[in-house]
This record gives structure tokens, sequence and C-alpha cells, in this order.
């Protein structure tokens, strides 16, 4: 869901084509961006197992190109695969409460400087999530004209 | 790269990426197991080899195996090392490296990396005598360069959402995050 109240996103998504190979990369807009996305990773750590949230729905998030499902699950398990990209063209994150506590840890360095930080398995995982805070980025990026679909054939 | 390696009576026991390190398991010598193992970053001064190992004698055996390597398909390090081998130099199989007299110790270096360190970008302020091509430091990804300051350096070719830049990361805490550092000009 793209902002729906037309003010800035807390953080943008997209998913592309990317030089490490399919690639959904997170760019967090502003310094509040970081506590709302540490909130939801720990948010998913502490509750019950088997609940969802579909992070690009929300209404913090714009997608700016094909990418319409983000699903973060709870799972009890470590699973091989993480993140999954299933038949209906949706993405299904799933990680155990200690990994998603992980997760929202790899953001704390956003608070003193920018960077990236990769959240996800390059060749294992279905896409490579890439965080980013504060960093330039291509304006072919911004710009593009063509949405990809994560759509399998 | 893919090459055959021949065993006893020319059974043949399977394929083997001769342009990487590694190791052929064991196969048909009737007389002696023997393993063959191809590197090419064992030694700044030695170069790219095929070590032969077994028995005792085994390694004048090893040569006519080493001789049933098909060489249509092999690198030139590859073929430098078989040739080595399949030549008699020296008992153990040990190659001449090619390129070693009047080379320079940087040149020597360089010239006894894997080649996908060779033909990896370099970042700035390379050395081959100081930094290490070895395992990057997220999971599944192939290698890394790494300074003498443990910073670790993997080249990020363009896309849509980036230039071509360099990721860098100092690794001062577990969680360090990465840092884009784009080449001058």
């Amino acid at each position: 869901m793209s902002d729906p109240g037309g003010g800035e996103p807390l953080a943008e998504i997209d998913y592309y084509d990317g030089a490490y190979g399919p690639s959904i990369l997170l760019i967090l807009t502003g310094k509040e961006s970081i506590a709302w996305l540490r909130m939801i990773f720990e948010s998913i750590s502490a509750a019950p197992v088997g609940t969802v949230i579909d992070l690009a729905e929300l209404p913090q998030v714009r997608a700016t190109g094909g990418l319409r499902n983000l699903v973060l699950s709870k799972a009890a398990n470590e699973p091989t695969k993480r993140l999954v990209l299933e038949a209906t063209g949706v993405f299904a994150w799933s990680c155990t409460s200690d990994e998603w506590r992980t997760m929202s840890l790899m953001l704390e360095p956003f608070a003193v400087r920018s960077g990236h930080q990769y959240l996800t398995s390059e060749g294992v995982d279905d896409a490579l999530v890439e965080v980013s805070y504060g960093e330039d980025h291509a304006k072919r990026g911004r710009h593009q004209s063509t949405p990809s679909s994560p759509a399998r054939d | 790269m893919e090459s055959y390696a021949a065993g006893a009576a020319d059974s043949m026991i399977g394929t083997a990426d001769l342009a990487l390190p590694g190791t052929l398991p064991r196969f048909g010598n009737p007389d002696h197991d023997s393993i063959y193992r191809y590197s090419d970053d064992i030694g700044a001064l030695v170069g790219p080899q095929i070590l032969i190992g077994g028995e005792i004698g085994g390694a004048a055996k090893g040569v006519a195996y080493a001789g049933e390597v098909a060489e249509a398909g092999l690198s030139a390090a590859s073929r430098s090392a078989l040739a080595a081998v399949t030549g008699g130099a020296g008992a153990a199989g040990v190659a001449e490296n090619t390129a070693a007299a009047g080379a320079t110790a940087a040149e020597r270096a360089l010239a006894s990396l894997p080649r996908a360190a060779r033909e990896s970008p370099k970042p700035p302020g390379w050395n081959p005598a100081t930094w290490e091509w070895r395992e990057g430091s997220r999971a599944n990804v192939p290698r890394s360069w790494w300074d003498p300051n443990g910073v670790e350096w993997r080249f990020h070719p363009e896309d849509r959402w980036h230039d071509p830049h360099w990721d860098v990361n100092p690794w001062e805490e577990w969680n360090t995050s990465w840092q884009h550092l784009y080449p001058e000009g």
C-alpha cells in the first residue's frame, strides 16, 4: 500500500534484478524510520508463532516497483530458507524469535551512521534483502518506468 | 572449467574443476591409491601446481594418469601445471612458474592468486603482498578482499539502484553496517 496520507513514507521498497541476483531494497527515509522498522522486528520477535505482518502493505511504506507483498512471519524453528517467493508472487519471510531480534540489532548501527545491511542470504534465499539508511542511490532506481514483477514464471 | 581424469584401464572416474583448488577423490589405480590435487595458490614463489600424492613411488605412476587429463578445456594455469607434470619436471610434479623470471614480488604474489581473485576488480590501495582473498563474511558469498586492517571489500557492479561501487565493512562490531565507496572519478 502506498502512503495513503500523501506524506513522506518511512520506507521505500523495491524488488529488482540486482547485481547480486534478485533483490529487495528497503530504503529507510529518516531517523524515525530506523526505530519504526526495529519496532516491527521486535514486535514480531515477541509475538506468538504464526504471527504475520505484510511490510509492503503498511501505510508507512511506499512500494516503488512491482513488489506488493512482503510478509514477515514468526516461525517456531529456523527455516533453511528464510525468504521464499511463493507462486502467488508473495514474498514470505520467516524467522524465529531470536532471528527477528537479530534483524533488529542489525539496524542498530544506523543510529550513529549511514550504511546498509543485508538481512537475507545471497544464493540461498529467493531474494537478497538490503536495508539502506542515509545512502545515495542511483537516480534511475527512483525513476524507473517499468515495474518489476516478483511473480514466478 | 571442467576436465576429466582417468584411472586404470581408461575408466573415467569423474570430473573436476582444475581451475580451482580442490581434491579429486581416490580412484582406480590398480596398484596404488592416488590423490590428484590442483592448486594455484600454494605459494607465491612456485605458482600453479598439480600435486600427485599417494604411496612412495606413486608419483611416477601418477604422471601417466595426468597424461589422461583432457587438455582442451584447461585454463592456461592448468596447462602450465599439467605440462610440468607430464614433462617430468620434478618427481613430485611441481610446476615451474612460467612468469617467475624477472617478475617483481608483487607480480609473483598476484600470479599465485586464484583466477577469480586475479580477475576481480582491485580495491583502492590494494597490494597483493598484504591483502587476502578469502571467504566473505556473508554466508554463501564467494570471496572478498580483506585488507591488512581486517576491512572487507566486495565489488558491487551496477544495477538499477546502484552505481558501481565497493561494499566496504570495517567489522568493528559483529553488526557493523556496510558502506558504499565509489571509485574516484
